[in-house]
């Protein structure tokens, strides 16, 4: 059934309206084929998505995963055609580092001046028991719900599950750039610093947080476009502990105060001096 | 040892390193959101090495030009030796341009640490009266550096504009 899954570098599951659904559905009703993973919407081979965003996502952590390991990320296919495997398939998810949850575009925090609310925006008859019964099915430390909770489609939720909502957001914002109404939510929930980004933006942020390797699961929404300064940071962090040591010149090469000028102009004639070597070749 | 390229979008950043370094640079290069006439630009940064003599080495890093990233200017201007600004030559108001790198960077500027290099220029050899503009607005600004038109694509020139200002930081040491 998981064909590679062992193999994989990573996993990302995509859950979005339909995928969620047909799940449930199945449990409830067959065990007709409820989340297929695999190449259907990408031509990213090891992508697995029916949904989510995901794609998007991937297309940017391929690349840039490649650049730096030189090769591509190894590839994870799965099928699942009943709900029992499904939740098989996360619970093996719980030892393996890399994952991410991938929730689609239609679940939103909204703020209405007085409290947080979670909205579903999706036409279709999405639950929150929905992810619930998902994500508390394999025990994912994300999803521990105080209660119950069952809302339909376009049914808002008060202050209480606030609580299942923010640990799913608590890494990485939501939200559209060009969405002023979510810009104003952020704000008032004083996430700092708020630096609204496009989605491509965003994926690139995450791609660095699963190369970081060091979590067990980040939620996103599939369909993110704000961005956290601290993610950014993320990027370098990662990018700097794990494969280049960016932003960290070692201080004995660095041009920095408490060195002696000799060594300053070691250093600097060394750089002159492969300058001029450039130069030749050019 | 470490120097930063910055300036507006399309200014040259990414190539100026991708012509120069010795190892395969490292771009964040995404396709835009917004309207821009570039097919991708710089969204984090971008990383590339010259490999000095005895293991030494010079690490270059290209900012993102959009100022909505301005938060990753000053993570990647931490520890700086040197400062590249490219100003795109051709943009409506390009002094203006070099004034806001100037101000963004501020704080990492000394009176030393800061060459120019003004591209998209017809000619290489721009007159230096196209280039006193430039001039004027640094001395206005009580700030001594070097400013040369570069061509990004070609490395005899990015070089020159990385000498200029290595022996610029080496006379005010």
């Amino acid at each position: 059934m998981f064909t590679t899954f062992e193999e994989a570098d990573i996993v990302v599951i995509s859950l979005d309206e339909n995928s969620t659904q047909d799940a449930l559905d199945a449990k409830n009703n067959s065990d007709k084929i409820t989340v297929v993973y695999g190449k259907e919407k990408t031509d990213h081979p090891w992508h697995m998505s029916p949904g989510g965003g995901a794609d998007e996502f991937m297309s940017v952590f391929s690349d840039i995963y490649a650049s730096l390991n030189n090769q591509k990320p190894s590839q994870a296919v799965a099928s699942f055609n009943s709900f029992d495997k499904l939740m098989s398939f996360f619970n093996q998810l719980k030892n393996k580092k890399n994952t991410l949850i991938s929730f689609g575009n239609d679940i939103q925090l909204i703020y209405d001046s007085k409290e947080y609310k979670v909205e579903f925006i999706t036409p279709k008859n999405l639950s929150m028991e929905a992810y619930a019964t998902l994500l508390s099915s394999a025990d994912f430390s994300v999803a521990k719900f105080s209660e119950p909770v069952s809302v339909n489609h376009n049914e808002t939720v008060q202050f209480d599950s606030f609580s299942f909502f923010w640990k799913l957001f608590q890494f990485i914002s939501i939200g559209a750039a060009s969405d002023e109404h979510n810009k104003t939510v952020y704000k008032q929930m004083h996430w700092p610093p708020l630096t609204m980004v496009p989605h491509k933006e965003h994926d690139l942020a995450i791609s660095a947080l699963l190369m970081k390797g060091s979590f067990d699961i980040y939620t996103i929404s599939g369909k993110a476009r704000c961005q956290l300064e601290d993610v950014y940071r993320y990027i370098l962090s990662c990018l700097s502990i794990n494969f280049l040591e960016l932003c960290t010149s070692p201080a004995s090469e660095a041009l920095n105060k408490n060195q002696p000028d000799d060594k300053k102009v070691s250093l600097l004639g060394k750089l002159f001096q492969k300058l001029q070597q450039i130069k030749k070749g050019s | 040892m470490k120097f930063v390229f910055t300036g507006c979008v399309g200014s040259g950043k990414t190539e100026a390193i991708k012509t120069v370094s010795d190892i395969p640079v490292i771009s964040t290069e995404e396709k835009p959101s917004d309207d821009l006439e570039k097919q991708t630009t710089t969204v984090a940064l971008d990383y590339g090495e010259l490999h000095l003599a005895q293991g030494s080495k010079l690490e270059l890093y290209g900012t993102p030009g959009q100022s909505r990233f301005a938060y990753m200017w000053k993570i990647l201007s931490e520890g700086a030796s040197g400062f590249i600004i490219l100003v795109n030559h051709k943009r409506p108001s390009p002094v203006e341009d070099l004034d806001m790198y100037v101000e963004n960077f501020a704080e990492y500027l000394t009176e030393s640490n800061l060459a120019v290099g003004v591209t998209h220029t017809d000619d290489i050899n721009l007159m230096t009266n196209e280039l006193s503009k430039y001039y004027e607005y640094l001395k206005h600004k009580n700030i001594s550096a070097p400013v040369l038109p570069i061509d990004p694509r070609d490395a005899s020139s990015v070089t020159t504009l990385l000498q200029a200002l290595t022996v610029s930081i080496e006379q005010n040491l």
